[in-house]
C-alpha cells in the first residue's frame, strides 16, 4: 500500500500487551495527548514520522474482541473507522488468546500489520513462534519486537508499507477458534519450564493469606513514598524558592500601596508580613497553594501510581479487593477508580466507564464524589491539621472511609440494577519502562497545571470580590443554622464552602484564618470533602451520569454531608 | 453410573482440570472464550478469594480472575 496516503495509524491489541510502551517508542517527545491517559479509557494521540511524512498515531484502549462488553471497548471499536492502518500489538507470551482479535481485525477492511511484542519474554518462557509461518497464514507482515528495548521497531516501521487491505474472509466464531488452534499448532512450540521466582511472587500476591498482608504493605509503602517525596520537595526545593520570592512580592506590595488592588494581588498582610496561606492574594496564596503545597504531592502521587500500574500490581489489588467491593455493588476494579480519584476526582470519575452496568457506574461515581479527597485536598489537610498532630488527620480519613463503606452498603441495597462479577486478566509482573513512566507522570501533572491553576486564580479573585461586596457575610448568616447549628463551625466557614466548588485545596486553606480548634477543623475538612464535588468533577459527572442520575447523586452528597458532619460534631464537640 | 459434573467452583487450589463445556448464553460464551477459556483447555486453580470472592485460575501460564457465578457455569473434569 502507499504509505504516503496514510494519515492515521491505530495501535490496537488486547489489554496489557505493552501497547503504551510501543506508543512511547514510536512517538518520541511529540505527544499531543488530548485526553486523560493511563486510565484505560481516554486514548492518547501522538505524532510519528515515516519516510519523511508525519502520521497521527492513536493508542486505542485495549480490547479482547470487536464486540464490546463495556464503554471502554466501545470506544475502541468506534475508533476503528478513523484509522488508515492498524498496528495490531500482540503479546507473544499469549499468542493464542491474542489471535482472536487479530482474526477479527483481518475481517475489516483496514490494512493490518502484526507486531509480536515481548518477544524476549516469550523466548525466556520457552515459547518459540515462527513469524514467517504466521505471516504466510495471516497474509500480512508479522514483526517480532521488544518495545521495552526498541528491538525490531525499525523493521516494524519499514514493513508498514508491505501490508494491504485484507481480502474478505468471513468466519464464524467457532471457525475462528478452530482456525486459531490450527495456527498455534503450526507456528508455536512450548518447552516446559519451571516456575520462575516472579511467577511464585505473582501467585503469592493473589492468594488471600499472603496477598492481603502484601497488599496492605504495598499501599502503606506507596503512601509513605508519596509523603517522603512530597515533603522532600517542599523542604529542599520549594521553600527555598519561595524564600527568594518573598522579597520580590514585598517590593510589589509596597509599590501598589493599600487599597482594593493590593487586596486582590497581594492580599492582607499579617503583622506586616506575607502569609502565603492566609493572605489570599493572587501572587501570594494563589501562587503558593498550587505550587508550594500541592504540586510536590501531585508529582509524587502520579509517579507512584504509574509504577503500580506499569508493574502490573493493580489487577492483583482488584482481585483481593473484589470481595469487599462486591458488598458495595461494585467489583474489584472499583479500587482502581478509588486510586485514581485520590490523585484527582476527574480521572477517577472517567474511569468508572470500565464498569459494565449503569448501577455500578452510578455507585462508583457517587461514592468517589462523596468521600474521596483528591491529592491536592489531602496535601492541604496534612498542611493545616498536621501541625496539631497526625491523630487529627487520621480522624478525617476514618470519617471518610466510614462514609464510603456505609454509603456503599446502602446504595447497593437501594439502587436497582445488576452488578456483574469480576472477570479480569492478571498480567505477569513487568519491569516498568522509565520513559513511559515519566511520560505518563508528566501528562498527568500537566493536566493539574493547566486545569487547576486557572481555577485557583479564579477562586482567589472571586473570594476577594465577594468579601468586598459583603456577600460572604450574608451567605454566612443565611446558612448559619446548618454551618453553626449542625456542624458547630463559625458562620464564616461559608466562604470556604463556596470556594470549595472551585477548588477544594483552596477551600481548606481558607479555614485556617477562622481561628477554629482542631476538632472543628477536622469536621470542616470532612464536610468540605463530602458536600459537593469541585466544578471540574461536577462537569465530568454531568457527562457520565446524565442530569437525572446526577441530581440523585447530589442529593445523596448533601444528605451525607449533613449526617456525617452532624454525627462528628456530636462526637467531637458535644452539643 | 451417575457422575456429578464438576464446575470450576468445585476445584481447590493446585487442582488441575480440563474444560468440558461452557453453560450459558451466546454472550457469556463469547465473552469467556475471548479470554482464552475454551473447551479442551487445562486449567489450574491458583487461589480462591474468601467469602464468595473470585477464583484465580491459570491457563497457558496466564492468570485470570473470574467471579464464582461465571465459574459455576464452566464445566470441568479433574485431570
Amino acid at each position: 500500500m502507499d504509505i504516503q496516503k496514510v494519515k492515521t495509524i491505530l495501535l490496537m491489541g488486547n489489554p496489557n500487551v505493552g501497547k503504551s510502551v510501543v506508543f512511547s517508542r514510536l512517538t518520541g517527545a511529540n505527544v499531543i495527548a488530548s485526553n486523560y491517559p493511563g486510565s484505560t479509557i481516554e486514548f492518547t494521540k501522538g505524532l510519528m514520522r515515516i519516510e519523511g511524512s508525519k502520521k497521527e498515531l492513536i493508542d486505542v484502549p485495549g480490547t479482547y474482541s470487536l464486540e464490546p462488553t463495556n464503554t471502554a471497548e466501545e470506544v475502541a471499536v468506534k475508533m476503528l473507522d478513523e484509522g488508515d492502518l492498524i498496528i495490531n500489538v500482540i503479546d507473544s507470551t499469549n499468542l493464542e488468546r491474542n489471535l482472536y482479535l487479530t482474526l477479527e481485525l483481518l475481517q475489516r477492511n483496514t490494512p493490518v500489520v502484526v507486531a509480536l511484542n515481548m518477544w524476549d519474554e516469550a523466548k525466556h518462557n520457552g515459547i518459540t513462534i515462527n513469524p514467517d509461518e504466521l505471516e504466510k497464514i495471516l497474509g500480512v507482515p508479522v514483526v517480532p519486537i521488544v518495545a521495552l528495548t526498541g528491538e525490531g521497531i525499525k523493521t516494524l516501521l519499514s514493513r508498514l508499507k508491505e501490508t494491504h487491505t485484507p481480502t474478505d474472509v468471513s468466519q464464524s466464531d467457532a471457525e475462528k477458534w478452530i482456525h486459531i488452534g490450527e495456527i498455534i499448532k503450526k507456528v508455536q512450540t512450548i518447552e516446559h519450564r519451571h516456575h520462575t521466582i516472579w511467577e511464585k511472587i505473582s501467585d503469592a500476591t493473589v492468594k488471600p493469606t499472603t496477598g492481603l498482608p502484601i497488599g496492605l504493605a504495598v499501599i502503606l509503602l506507596t503512601f509513605s513514598f508519596i509523603r517522603f517525596i512530597g515533603e522532600g520537595l517542599i523542604g529542599y526545593v520549594l521553600e527555598p524558592l519561595f524564600d527568594m520570592y518573598t522579597p520580590v512580592v514585598m517590593e510589589i506590595s509596597r509599590a501598589i500601596g493599600p487599597g482594593i488592588l493590593h487586596d486582590i494581588i497581594i492580599g492582607r498582610l499579617i503583622d506586616g508580613n506575607i502569609d502565603y496561606v492566609e493572605s489570599m492574594g493572587l501572587l501570594t496564596t494563589g501562587f503558593f497553594v498550587p505550587f508550594g503545597m500541592v504540586l510536590p504531592y501531585i508529582l509524587a502521587f502520579y509517579f507512584g501510581l504509574s509504577i503500580l500500574e506499569d508493574t502490573g500490581y493493580l489487577p492483583r489489588l482488584s482481585v483481593l479487593a473484589d470481595t469487599i467491593f462486591h458488598k458495595f455493588g461494585l467489583h474489584g476494579c472499583g479500587i482502581v477508580s478509588v486510586f485514581l480519584s485520590l490523585g484527582c476526582n476527574v480521572p477517577g470519575a472517567l474511569s468508572t466507564r470500565i464498569l459494565e452496568t449503569r448501577k455500578q457506574r452510578f455507585i462508583s461515581a457517587t461514592l468517589l464524589a462523596i468521600s474521596i479527597p483528591c491529592m491536592a485536598q489531602i496535601a492541604m489537610i496534612f498542611g493545616i491539621l498536621g501541625s496539631y498532630g497526625m491523630e487529627y488527620v487520621l480522624m478525617v480519613f476514618i470519617a471518610l472511609i466510614a462514609t464510603y463503606v456505609l454509603s456503599g452498603l446502602l446504595l447497593n441495597r437501594y439502587i436497582a440494577g445488576e452488578s456483574p462479577e469480576l472477570f479480569l486478566d492478571i498480567p505477569p509482573y513487568r519491569r516498568p519502562y522509565g520513559k513511559a513512566l515519566l511520560k505518563k507522570t508528566w501528562m498527568r501533572v500537566r493536566i493539574f497545571l493547566t486545569e487547576a491553576i486557572p481555577f485557583v486564580f479564579l477562586g482567589v479573585l472571586f473570594i476577594n470580590i465577594l468579601y468586598a461586596v459583603g456577600i460572604i457575610d450574608t451567605l454566612g448568616t443565611f446558612f448559619s443554622p446548618v454551618i453553626s447549628g449542625i456542624w458547630g463551625l463559625p458562620k464564616e466557614a461559608a466562604a470556604a464552602l463556596l470556594i470549595g466548588f472551585l477548588r477544594k485545596d483552596m477551600a481548606i486553606g481558607m479555614l485556617l484564618p477562622l481561628g477554629m480548634n482542631p476538632f472543628q477543623l477536622v469536621i470542616a475538612a470532612t464536610v468540605l470533602t463530602i458536600y459537593f464535588p469541585c466544578v471540574a468533577t461536577f462537569a465530568v459527572l454531568v457527562r457520565e451520569l446524565g442530569i437525572q442520575d446526577l441530581f440523585k447523586s447530589v442529593l445523596l452528597m448533601i444528605a451525607a454531608a449533613l449526617i456525617v458532619g452532624g454525627v462528628m460534631r456530636l462526637i467531637l464537640l458535644g452539643f | 453410573m451417575i457422575r456429578l459434573e464438576l464446575t470450576l467452583t468445585n476445584l481447590q487450589p493446585k487442582q488441575k482440570a480440563r474444560i468440558l463445556r461452557l453453560e450459558g448464553g451466546f454472550g457469556f460464551q463469547k465473552n469467556v472464550r475471548s479470554r482464552g477459556i475454551l473447551e479442551g483447555k487445562i486449567v489450574e486453580v491458583i487461589a480462591r478469594q474468601p467469602v464468595g470472592g473470585p477464583i484465580v485460575i491459570s491457563m497457558d501460564k496466564r492468570n485470570t480472575a473470574i467471579g464464582r457465578g461465571m465459574a459455576s457455569r464452566i464445566i470441568v473434569a479433574v485431570e
